[in-house]
């Protein structure tokens, strides 16, 4: 270093004073000479200096955007909603029987740009209902003379349709899920004050209505603000109200003109030098989307019916070219399958049944078990393989990728180890690895279960890729291990010692002081390899 | 243990005397395996004092208590429904025993999980105190837990330091080289140097290379980024090359810019490295260079983050500007830092000046400043009585009346020479006709000249003073005046430089001028009127044909430009005033003596004029002959002068934010923090001040944030609060053209990819040391430089040059790092227009860092990679053929033996 405390000269107070002072003079004489372009691009130069103060890093997760914000001013595409005090809104009695005279299948599968990337309105709907309500499908309890309850559950589409298209019905109704019990019970004691009835079927049901929320939202923020867990229910709270009060403008739902340009809003006013049938099914669904909005208010499930499959007929007319198709299909089939519930169900079922086989000796037992676990890894496969294609990366960029990917790893070692050396316990183990982390990444409240674009370095870096597989393959396997590990604890302790301990290590699924109980049983450890795992040998 | 470590214990008791047992005992220490043991728990320790917050760590011991009681109640009921059904089920068969035993261990195990769940947890599950309720439930050190909760040991005042920092800290540093040392003595005193143990021997060599490596690329380690600012785009559109740079920021080393200005030179700015600065606590955030305001107002500043007490950091010139080069800064200046705020807003205070050093007196902009206190006296309550303080600055419309709902108080001096009520403001005593909230003061000055023509009636002799309400029409001299609208606050900021934050009473007033007005020149037009009760100075028309033009409301004493031409400066054919009785109105007109120079100390006992105005508009005034004095302005309520100064200037400083209005990932940057250096002089003990300086993130582009020193010789200094700026070695970058990569329909970024142009400085004889050449940097493409590793060297040319690169310090890696989000986003917008061809971007970032040695890490890292399936599988392998075939010569030799024994 030529100076070492000096800063560079050419730089600090020359370089870009100079430049700048520059552009100012020709900003100031040349500008109303230059082109357009030209005259914004020095604009925007000279306008720059503070922002990158704070630049954004290239490297962060995309900001998430659940309401689209470019759309928020525009008209509700099925029409405003009714607010009128006066009006006694439907009784939960009535919604459910026009949902149950719906088919929203034809919507189901229709695409919708939201959050980043093109998914299907079925998608849309389970992520809003989840956000909003806490769970899936939102449920409410119809009251019955006598003090009698019933449950009704209403699908997730037919939700979100409703919170756009009727939004009032839900401002009594137990709508938004506050996750933080002290803060529920705060907001339950402020609304519904000295009801201990109505307090605890809202603490059960972990949800309040859009009117407690309103009207104790600030005083909740008054009391609570300063600590950490409230104050986070209260920013998820309103997110929930915000979703509630604004998914009109997430109805992006007619394909734009090519690769570059972004997705059209149903309301928005048709592009110029679109093509004659573009404008006409563009114009057909607007009206079917306006018809829809009057039928359901109206509680017309068959005009309803109609405006659904005249929309869902007219929208991938739009643009054809570029509305995807086979895509939809995997996304509805994958968002049916449930992949990743059913995987811990059936992993679930495979380590009964493996247990039992250890337990009993039964071959068949055993051999249900493997089955078992062959379909777990099957279903948990697809799951994994459908999110990589939806994705359109190698889905184990995020906490919840993450744990579903280790556990597969895991899942299908463990099988393979099986396969290779006949020992159940592999089998058992891999079945207990995937029921335990499945459960937790699809039952907790693990981030990232909705596929959402990730940090940019994540999807390019081929180096990236192989180190987090292989970490998260160590993970899986470290996992695998544990458990393999505590069969064996197991059965030392609860077991009959160490002919348990071998018979495990053997493979057998019965003890070998039980001889003849079919060719497992015949697999016994070689003394060797028993002298070997009881006297370790250490590196020197 | 190993023969040779027999050996050498032997000849370590052999050869050590009994007076040298320390050396002997530290020997075997380092010998030892459990050294090594100790060592790398004392790492795994570290580690978790490095990423896990102590207040987490306090709550072990109670975790501890709830895993315990869990596992006592839980397993307790499961072993007691299991043991008497072990002993019932013996003489079954296996298959029904287990499944019993299965069945009613589960269930036994549920139960007692979901008892613990419903009636143990309630009682022990903590919730911390509610704003109304107590804590419940069980937890040990519970607010030091909460108080804790995300604070890591390395946070805390008096430590302050980085993860990497903490992790290449003293204790870490010790605990590596005594296992490193450990390593060796053991490896050359345990082990045979034979082929069996090439395996553990590989091992140990390649941990330590490892540590051997990471000292080399830890002394020469540097990592940093640099903006790269884009070019202006040609006539159709497309980029050109930005400005080059040479240099790039340090991570995590501070520095103090100085630069020194002078008439005759500007001298080149120059960085002090800054040793010791907080991160993440608050120190001496109230350090002012004098009286404050703020102090007099008694207004405390709550840290945001632990107050880590006084702070004294000497900044030092570097060593090269010691060394006999001539000075950037002269050598009497001082600096030191003496405060620190880690996450505040600037807010401007006044600190008490002397006219004559600051040059307020020279340049005739002093701002005397005066304290005041408003005592309310219950005489029943003496010891209910409050005091309130406020501070006026009479020169300053925005800081010359303190507001409240209740009252105001404003704060003149009056000019020299006037007997207290001051000349341009004849409203101040002009008593209402009726009571109200409002009255207009109106006269027209061209009364004096005669009658206006065309008028029936004669100019009014004196000033109108109408009571007012909106909707009403008066009229005088042929003007018509109709009220249109009167408010307490203007329905707009003040934004006239020098009213900017002030606020007044404010009238529109339609005024209808007389035609006659035309004969003599004037302007017939109908205008609005926007009166100000307490600026008539900045009093504006708008005129009516204009009107619709303008949006907004008027921008007092705006200049007139073509797009604002319907609003203009008052006309002064007729003037128009408020006078504001909506509420208690006090004002305090300090007088000047007659002979006091412009700018002199105030004199010890001032006197004034004070006059109220009670709401609805009666008027009360009189004289105070000492403002020092209380003067009762309403029954209990007085007013008196505490303190007055000369002159005050603005100072900015920090306030604290409160850390749940934080930016999280913000804390322990020094993005949001300030820095307080205090400037002295050698030669002059009794001068000092101390100036807050924002933290400048990228220098080149952070002029603003740069404050200026004023010595009482007339030196100035340019101070920055920023990262030590280090040179590239031989070479500069500039970016010729940035682009976003983003996934279909302008989806979430892809990939972001910088062109960036590598030039080498070419020298005094104009040789270079390599070509420039351009590289696409992308997320994971990063651009090397100065060797180029993605060119074409040849084959041993580019291998040699990739290994010397791999040791050169001065070879670095440039990662695109961040990006110009807001102005892509802006760009695309216009391009949407129509305006530009294609979005682009005002800068790029890349982050700049060397590896020296890190081939000599990975070098470790295969060695261990490779010697440990050696020790794990090879040895043993080795160990049982050589076992076996020694086994098999032993059983051959007694063979042979016995034979020949049986032979013989």
């Amino acid at each position: 270093m030529a100076v070492e405390s000096s800063v560079q000269p050419t730089s600090l107070s020359r370089a870009a004073h100079t430049l700048r002072i520059a552009f100012t003079r020709f900003f100031a004489r040349a500008l109303p000479c230059l082109p357009p372009c030209l005259r914004v691009s020095v604009v925007m130069l000279l306008s720059f200096p503070a922002l990158a103060q704070t630049a954004p890093a290239g490297n962060a997760h995309p900001e998430s955007a659940l309401v689209t914000e470019q759309a928020a001013a525009l008209p509700n595409p099925f029409g405003d909603p009714v607010f009128d005090p006066t009006v006694a809104p439907l009784s939960l009695a009535d919604k459910g029987d026009f949902a149950a005279a719906l088919d929203l299948a034809p919507l189901r599968s229709l695409a919708v740009f939201h959050n980043g990337r093109v998914k299907i309105l079925d998608t849309l709907a389970r992520e809003t209902v989840r956000q909003i309500t806490g769970r899936t499908t939102y449920q409410d309890v119809i009251d019955a003379p006598g003090g009698e309850t019933t449950k009704v559950s209403f699908e997730p589409l037919f939700t979100l349709l409703d919170l756009v298209i009727d939004p009032t019905f839900y401002v009594d109704r137990p709508l938004l899920h506050v996750e933080y019990l002290p803060l529920r019970r705060a907001f339950l004691d402020s609304a519904l004050p000295g009801d201990e009835a109505a307090q605890q079927r809202y603490l059960m049901m972990t949800r309040i209505t859009p009117r407690m929320a309103a009207e104790h939202y600030l005083e909740m923020v008054d009391r609570f603000g300063t600590q950490a867990p409230s104050r986070r229910g209260l920013d998820e709270l309103d997110r929930a109200m915000a979703l509630w009060q604004e998914s009109a403008a997430n109805m992006l739902l007619v394909a734009p003109e090519s690769r570059d340009d972004s997705w059209h809003h149903l309301s928005e006013p048709l592009p110029p030098g679109m093509d004659a049938a573009g404008a006409k099914a563009w114009r057909d669904a607007s009206a079917a989307a306006a018809d829809l909005g009057r039928a359901w208010r109206a509680s017309d499930a068959t005009a309803a019916n109609d405006a659904i499959t005249r929309l869902a007929a007219a929208l991938p007319t739009i643009n054809a070219g570029l509305y995807p198709d086979s895509r939809r299909s995997l996304e509805l089939a994958y968002n049916r399958a449930g992949a990743f519930e059913w995987g811990w169900v059936l992993y679930f079922l495979s380590l009964i049944a493996l247990v039992l086989a250890f337990g009993t000796g039964r071959r068949a037992v055993a051999g249900v078990g493997v089955a078992l676990l062959i379909a777990a890894i099957g279903m948990h496969g697809f799951g994994f393989v459908a999110r990589c294609v939806l994705a359109e990366r190698f889905a184990i960029q995020n906490q919840f990728e993450s744990m579903t990917g280790v556990s597969l790893f895991a899942a299908i070692v463990g099988l393979a180890l099986t396969g290779l050396f006949r020992k159940y316990l592999y089998g058992a183990a891999a079945a207990a690895t995937g029921f335990l982390v499945l459960i937790a990444a699809t039952q907790t409240a693990i981030p990232g279960q909705f596929i959402e674009r990730e940090a940019a370095i994540l999807n390019t870096s081929v180096l990236l890729k192989y180190h987090v597989t292989t970490v998260l393959t160590s993970y899986g396997l470290i996992t695998l291990g544990m458990v393999t590990s505590l069969f064996y604890l197991g059965a030392h302790y609860f077991g009959r010692g160490a002919s348990s301990v071998a018979a495990l290590a053997g493979g057998a699924v019965a003890p070998p002081t039980e001889p003849g109980r079919g060719r497992l049983l015949r697999r016994q450890l070689p003394a060797s390899a028993t002298a070997c795992s009881r006297t370790s040998t250490r590196p020197r | 243990m190993s023969l040779k470590w027999q050996r050498v214990k032997a000849w370590d008791d052999a050869f050590f005397p009994a007076w040298a047992c320390p050396a002997k005992a530290l020997l075997r220490a380092l010998s030892s395996i459990w050294l090594a043991v100790i060592l790398l728990s004392g790492v795994v320790v570290y580690g978790i004092l490095a990423s896990v917050p102590i207040g987490m760590l306090a709550l072990l011991p109670t975790w501890l208590v709830y895993a315990g009681l869990f596992v006592a109640g839980v397993g307790g009921i499961t072993i007691a429904a299991l043991a008497p059904t072990l002993a019932l089920t013996r003489p079954l068969t296996r298959t029904p025993r287990f499944l019993m035993l299965l069945g009613i261990g589960s269930l036994a195990a549920g139960v007692a999980a979901w008892a613990w769940l419903r009636f143990a947890w309630p009682m022990l599950e903590y919730h911390a105190p509610t704003g109304d309720g107590e804590a419940t439930g069980f937890r040990l050190f519970a607010d030091f837990a909460e108080r804790y909760q995300s604070t890591t040991l390395r946070r805390l005042p008096g430590i302050e330091m980085t993860e990497l920092e903490f992790y290449s800290a003293l204790p870490m540093r010790v605990l590596l080289l005594v296992f490193v040392l450990n390593m060796v003595v053991a490896t050359i005193r345990r082990i045979a140097f034979e082929f069996v143990n090439l395996g553990v021997l590989t091992v140990h060599t390649g941990i330590v290379l490892i540590a051997l490596g990471s000292v080399y690329y830890a002394s020469q380690k540097r990592e940093g980024n640099t903006l790269l600012q884009a070019g202006p785009t040609t006539e159709r559109g497309d980029p050109t090359p930005g400005p080059p740079v040479g240099f790039f920021y340090d991570n995590v080393e501070t520095v103090l810019v100085v630069q020194q200005l002078s008439f005759r030179e500007m001298r080149d700015p120059e960085q002090r490295r800054l040793a010791g600065v907080p991160r993440y606590n608050d120190y001496n955030v109230e350090a002012t260079p004098g009286q404050s305001v703020w102090a007099a107002l008694a207004r405390t500043l709550e840290p945001a983050a632990p107050d880590g007490g006084d702070l004294s950091l000497r900044v030092e010139s570097s060593r090269s500007q010691q060394a006999g080069r001539t000075p950037l800064v002269d050598p009497d200046i001082n600096f030191r830092v003496v405060g620190y705020a880690s996450y505040a807003e600037r807010e401007t205070d006044w600190v008490r000046a002397d006219p004559l050093a600051s040059g307020a007196l020279m340049s005739g902009t002093l701002n005397p400043l005066r304290l005041v206190d408003l005592a309310a006296v219950l005489p029943e309550a003496p010891e209910q009585s409050t005091r309130v303080p406020f501070f006026f600055m009479p020169r300053l419309p925005a800081h010359r009346i303190a507001e409240t709902p209740a009252f105001a108080i404003e704060y003149r001096i009056a000019e020299v020479g006037e007997s207290g009520i001051p000349a341009n403001d004849p409203t101040l005593e002009a008593p209402l006709p009726q009571p109200g909230p409002y009255a207009l003061w109106v006269r027209v000055p061209g009364r004096d000249e005669g009658q206006i023509e065309g008028q029936g009636n004669a100019a009014t002799a004196d000033p109108q003073v109408w009571t007012i309400a909106p909707g009403q029409v008066y009229e005088i001299d042929g003007f018509r005046l109709e009220i249109t609208d009167v408010s307490p606050e203007p329905p707009f900021p003040i934004v006239t430089e020098g009213y900017r934050g002030s606020t007044s009473a404010v009238a529109q007033v339609r005024v209808v001028p007389p035609a006659s007005l035309a004969d003599s020149g004037g302007d017939t037009t109908p205008y609005t009127r926007w009166v100000y009760a307490r600026f008539p100075e900045i009093n504006q028309d708008l005129v009516e044909q204009n009107q619709a033009e303008s949006t907004s409301g008027p921008a007092a004493n705006a200049p007139m430009s073509p797009p604002m031409s319907g609003r203009r400066d008052a006309d002064p054919s007729i003037d128009i005033r408020l006078i504001d009785a909506s509420k208690l109105q006090v004002t305090i007109v300090e007088a000047a003596p007659a002979d006091a120079p412009p700018g002199a100390a105030p004199t010890p006992a001032p006197g004034g004029r004070i006059v109220i105005r009670q709401r609805g508009g009666a008027l009360r005034a009189f004289d105070a002959p000492n403002l020092r004095e209380p003067f009762e302005i309403v029954q209990a309520v007085t007013l008196a002068v505490t303190d007055r100064w000369a002159h005050a200037e603005p100072f900015e400083r920090p306030v604290p934010v409160p850390p749940m209005q934080q930016n999280r990932e913000m804390v322990g940057t020094h993005q949001r923090a300030m820095l307080a250096v205090e400037v002295s002089l050698a030669n002059r003990s009794d001068w000092r001040t101390v100036v807050w300086l924002p933290f400048v993130q990228y220098l080149e582009i952070g002029t603003d944030m740069a404050r200026t020193v004023r010595l009482p010789d007339g030196r100035q200094l340019r101070l920055v609060f920023g990262r030590r700026q280090h040179r590239l070695p031989g070479f500069q970058v500039r970016l010729v053209d940035f682009q976003m990569l983003a996934y279909d329909h302008r989806g979430a970024p892809r990939d972001y990819q910088s062109i960036v142009r590598v030039e080498p400085i070419v020298d005094e004889r104009g040789r270079a040391a390599f070509d420039a050449f351009e590289h696409v940097t992308k997320l994971n493409a990063p651009l090397t430089a100065p060797f180029n590793t993605h060119a074409d060297h040849g084959l041993v040319a580019g291998l040699v040059g990739r290994l010397a690169a791999g040791l050169d310090p001065d070879q670095y890696k440039f990662s695109q790092a961040g990006w110009d989000a807001e102005g892509w986003r802006e760009s695309q917008t216009l391009a949407d227009q129509g305006l530009l061809p294609r979005p682009r971007a005002r800068f790029t970032i890349l982050q700049v860092g060397n590896y020296p040695g890190i081939h000599v890490i990975a070098l470790g890292g295969i060695l261990m990679a490779l010697g440990i399936p050696w020790a794990f599988y090879v040895k043993p392998w080795l160990v049982r053929r050589r076992r076996d075939s020694l086994a098999a010569a032993a059983r051959g030799s007694t063979t042979e033996a016995r034979r020949h024994g049986g032979g013989t």
